[in-house]
């Protein structure tokens, strides 16, 4: 697959204003390499064939029955509808962190790739919607597959303003009670919450038969704790202040945030979520790439 | 010993802080002047120490701001690990404080001599010379609890050699008089020198300070020069601090010669205590006679002195002859003084003998027996030669003036031709009476006579040529002078009697209280006037005009007396008419004695010096043909054979013509040391060696009185002991500087494990 990193790459992407723009150049870019659409049939069970009639879409003609019958037929699905994909969006304050090295903040970098996946989803004839969360709800766009659709979602992205905690559990609860028709549901969040309250939400979207795909965005710095010096440490989502000098407590942090990362991964595992950790300073075509290929394994698997 | 300003030159640049904190702070560094630091002035920089903290401090006060999203997870990380990153905090500033301080510390250029010795051995790669001087003298012999001081000594000193480092050098001294070097050139194996210490044994002498430090010094600038590896010397001094040894530290000379060794040597006295100073010794034991015959009763007498302060009542003094008890006297010693036991013992037989006196056991044993070496003879041989007829008459009779079968004194009366024709080595005694003149040779075999140990009395008469003597025995003509005066003129102006001049001289000491023997009624009317040899010869006699009438000289090893008068009543004056007799000396009661007394101090040599102190050279001649003979002396074994127990010795003799002559200078034990003559000479001779009595006092000397050089004056033990070593390289600055590098690793080490090193 030839890839485009100049348009990929977080660093390039931060010297373009706007999220549509953004988006765009992530998905031209990544839209040139592809040869066929992970989307394609995506969650749709075969039922029949059906005789060809003129106006019908030529993507679903039947060419191994043409290749044996010189006739066209057409696959039906169980449900007309094609896909649809619920991006949840955290919003919260703690996503607002930008590492020293990271050229986008966690949030900025989340909504590239909210942007770039409803715009491929978009771009299959398939229903995208949009729900964006930090204690509550703050904003829900319904499914839709029509283009302007498109428009809308940027623009509720990009409206957005941080503020407050995050609150993963009752959240995902209430989204699984709402969202009655099966999807995909990509989560998109640094998941700085309580594990367990976070894995008892995404367990009701298992039982509402949800495919979850977690995307955990984390900066470079959140990772590797790269400080020298003492440091004056302001908590987001009101937590207090910290002095310290983090040459000192840098081992003891890794640790803690590594038993953190290691609850989360166990607990996706367990439930058979799809997860993926993303760092903000991955080119975001790795991103896709790895986590449509794994769509396309679950697909066929 | 610390902070002078010129060690610090050492450190050029920082010559220049130093020199500044000079003016400001030398108040503060006054106090520190006490500690033994190269410079201690340097030990300013150690304020530097403050820094680290100040920066801990200002580090505290100085950060930058970061907003941070994973909060709970740091704040839970800060939560679990606050206490071990508070001491781990804490001990990476104690290093860093402790690095400014030893940098400080090195800077001072540390001496080792200030520190304990713990430290000296962590003084690491810096080899030293150990010098152990044994103090050798006979009063370490001091038991207490069955251990000689002696040999705690040599206990001490080997617990040093043992204490030693790899790389270390010993040499070993035994404080002797003379001093004795054990090992001159620095020995490198520990199990050496440990031989030598057991197989050292103390000699029965004193202890001369001196010439101990003299070859102290020689032994430490020799090694300076031959191992400069060894960068530093320690010498030290194992004694039981005897007065009579280190009275000499008063000493102007050994002072100075002190001076000189703590400058290149660090001084450690190591005294060895004893508990009691009570001691009681035989200090002298002599007989009435020098030269014994077997006929005579003969007196000894024994001196024992009380060295402590308690009087001592009863105290037994048992006499020996030839090592079998024969008698025993008792005698009270006052504190500090003398008392005297005598007897007297008629020998049986001529020959060597041996006489001991012996007191009970003490502490210090060695001073308790003393020995006198009486060689006895069957009688006396004398010759007299006359120079005219009836001229020795008187002689003989005076010599020998009762018929025996064993006389004591066989006389013989010989013309003066018997002068070459006899051998006048068999005779114990010459008399020439009224000799007219020598030739040249009676001159040289006189000369040989008496210096070979034989005695001569010269009379003179009315034959007598005063220039013949003058010039053939007075050394006018040659070197071979005998007699010990001059002849002058005749003196015949009156009649003169004699003065005894206080009876000071042997001769006539045995007439005072005795003047009815007639010696100062002797009538003289002629004699020849006699100027006495400058040196060593002695007026035992003179006239009441003060001219000498006898005179008396050591010749050698033999001794002349010259009588300014005749020996006989034969010579008379021809210058007066009628002739008048020169004296009457020979008719006189007072003859007889005097001519045996003028007998026994002229034969006093004629045995030999049979009798000395310990360290002082035995030597003796023996005359005669001694082709294919040889000598062998036996030493004394201490402590069970005191008379001549060790394994003979051979020693060479020296033969010049008729004479052989011999030196055995190594008398390092007192007792009774045997000769034997074997081959022709079929002979034995014993010598008595004695102690030198003033060891023999235990009083000590006071440590405090001692030079401000030696340290370690307490009975500490060795290793314990300070010593200094100014003049040597004894910097402890590397060390410091290493240990300031190890911790430099450790901060490095631990700050990066802690996660310093992560930023």
């Amino acid at each position: 697959m030839e890839r485009a990193p100049k348009f990929l790459d977080p660093r390039t992407l931060a010297r373009l204003k706007g999220l549509q723009l953004r988006a765009r150049h992530i998905v031209e870019g990544y839209v040139a390499g592809l040869h066929r659409s992970p989307f394609h049939g995506f969650s749709i069970e075969f039922a029949e064939h059906r005789e060809y009639t003129p106006g019908d879409d030529l993507r679903y003609l039947d060419w191994k029955v043409y290749g044996r019958s010189d006739k066209f037929y057409l696959k039906q699905y169980e449900d007309e509808t094609n896909l649809l994909c619920y991006l949840v969006l955290d919003i919260s304050e703690s996503m607002t962190y930008r590492g020293p090295d990271a050229p986008l903040s966690k949030l900025e970098y989340a909504q590239c790739l909210a942007a770039s996946l409803a715009w491929l989803v978009l771009h299959q004839q398939d229903a995208v919607g949009l729900v964006t969360f930090d204690t509550q709800l703050r904003a829900q766009v319904r499914p839709s597959s029509s283009p302007p659709h498109l428009q809308q979602l940027l623009q509720v992205m990009e409206q957005v303003t941080p503020v407050a905690k995050t609150a993963t559990g009752p959240i995902f609860h209430e989204l699984a009670e709402r969202l009655r028709k099966r999807g995909v549901v990509i989560v998109i969040s640094d998941l700085f919450d309580d594990v367990a309250s976070m894995m008892a939400g995404l367990k009701h979207f298992r039982y509402r038969r949800h495919d979850v795909i977690l995307l955990h965005v984390l900066d470079p710095a959140e990772l590797e704790f790269p400080f020298g010096g003492t440091t004056l440490f302001r908590g987001l989502e009101q937590f207090p202040e910290l002095l310290a000098d983090p040459r000192n407590i840098r081992r003891a942090y890794l640790r803690e945030f590594g038993q953190y990362l290691e609850r989360v991964k166990r607990g996706c595992l367990s439930q058979g979520l799809d997860y993926r950790l993303v760092r903000t300073d991955q080119n975001l075509d790795l991103v896709l790439t790895a986590c449509l290929a794994s769509r396309m394994r679950r697909i066929r698997g | 010993m610390g902070g002078d300003g010129h060690a610090a030159c050492r450190y050029g640049w920082w010559q220049v802080g130093a020199n500044a904190l000079n003016n400001a702070g030398l108040a503060l560094v006054g106090p520190l002047a006490f500690w033994p630091f190269g410079s201690g002035l340097m030990l300013l920089w150690g304020l530097a120490a403050a820094v680290p903290v100040i920066i801990h401090l200002w580090n505290r006060r100085q950060y930058r701001e970061v907003r941070w999203a994973a909060m709970e997870y740091l704040l839970a990380a800060v939560r679990k690990n606050a206490r071990r990153i508070r001491l781990e905090q804490l001990l990476l500033l104690a290093i860093r404080v402790l690095i400014l301080l030893l940098l400080a510390l090195a800077l001072a250029d540390p001496l080792l001599s200030g520190l304990p010795a713990w430290s000296a051995r962590l003084g690491g790669a810096a080899r030293t010379h150990y010098v152990l001087v044994i103090d050798g003298s006979y009063s370490m012999d001091y038991r207490a609890g069955g251990t000689s001081l002696f040999e705690t000594a040599r206990e001490r000193a080997a617990q040093l050699v043992q204490d030693g480092r790899q790389g270390d050098g010993f040499t070993l001294l035994l404080m002797a008089d003379p001093p004795q070097v054990i090992i001159r050139d620095p020995a490198f194996d520990p199990q050496d020198v440990l031989e030598e210490l057991a197989a050292l044994e103390l000699p029965h002498g004193g202890a001369n300070l001196g010439s101990t430090l003299a070859e102290v010094e020689s032994i430490v600038d020799g090694a300076a020069r031959r191992q400069p590896e060894l960068t530093r010397t320690r010498v030290y001094f194992l004694t039981d601090l005897g007065a009579t040894t280190w009275n000499d530290v008063a000493g102007e000379e050994v002072r100075a010669r002190i001076g000189r060794l703590a400058d290149k040597a660090a001084l450690t006295l190591i005294p060895l205590d004893s508990p009691a100073d009570e001691n009681l010794a035989v200090v002298q034991l002599s007989a009435g006679d020098s030269l014994v015959t077997a006929a005579d009763l003969q007196g000894v007498r024994a001196e024992v002195q009380n060295f402590g302060s308690r009087d001592a009542r009863g105290v037994p003094v048992r006499f020996f002859v030839d090592e079998r008890p024969v008698d025993e006297q008792t005698v009270d010693v006052p504190a500090g003084g003398r008392a005297t036991a005598a007897f007297s013992h008629r020998f049986d037989s001529p020959g060597e003998h041996v006489i001991e006196a012996r007191l009970a056991e003490d502490a210090l044993p060695l001073d308790n027996s003393r020995w006198l070496s009486l060689p006895v003879r069957e009688s006396l041989r004398v010759l007299c030669v006359a120079g005219k007829n009836q001229a020795a008459r008187h002689v003989a009779y005076a010599l020998q003036p009762l018929e025996s079968e064993r006389p004591a004194i066989r006389a013989e009366v010989q013309p003066e031709s018997a002068l070459l024709e006899t051998d006048l080595h068999q005779y114990d005694c010459v008399f020439l009476c009224n000799v007219g003149r020598f030739g040249s040779d009676e001159a040289a075999v006189l000369h040989d006579y008496v210096s070979s140990g034989g005695g001569l009395i010269v009379m003179l008469g009315d034959q007598v040529q005063a220039d013949s003597y003058n010039r053939q025995l007075g050394g006018q003509e040659s070197d071979l002078r005998v007699l010990p005066a001059r002849l002058g003129p005749l003196v015949d102006d009156a009649q003169h009697a004699l003065d005894p001049l206080d009876y000071r001289h042997p001769v006539v000491a045995p007439f005072r209280d005795h003047e009815r023997t007639g010696l100062l009624t002797t009538p003289v009317w002629t004699y020849i006037q006699l100027t006495p040899q400058e040196g060593s010869a002695r007026v035992a006699l003179a006239f009441d005009n003060g001219d000498p009438a006898l005179v008396e000289e050591q010749i050698g090893r033999g001794r002349c007396l010259l009588l300014a008068t005749a020996g006989s009543t034969d010579s008379l004056n021809q210058r007066q008419t009628p002739p008048t007799p020169w004296t009457a000396l020979a008719s006189w009661p007072s003859f007889v004695p005097l001519v045996q007394e003028m007998l026994r101090v002229a034969v006093s040599g004629r045995d030999g010096q049979r009798n000395v102190l310990v360290g002082e050279p035995l030597s003796d001649e023996v005359h005669g043909q001694v082709a294919g003979s040889s000598l062998e002396m036996a030493a004394p074994r201490w402590p069970d054979q005191p008379v001549g127990g060790a394994a003979p010795e051979r020693i060479a003799l020296e033969v010049d013509g008729q004479e052989s002559r011999w030196v055995y200078a190594a008398t390092q034990e007192s007792g009774v040391y045997v000769a034997r003559y074997a081959g022709r000479l079929d002979a034995t001779r014993m010598y008595g060696v004695n102690l030198d009595p003033r060891e023999s006092s235990l009083e000590r000397f006071d440590a405090e009185l001692l030079p401000s050089q030696f340290q370690g004056t307490s009975d500490a033990p060795p290793d314990a002991a300070r010593g200094s070593s100014p003049g040597r390289s004894a910097s402890l600055f590397r060390y410091v500087l290493a240990a300031l590098l190890m911790l430099l690793v450790s901060e490095s080490l631990l700050g990066w494990w802690w996660g310093a090193a992560a930023a």
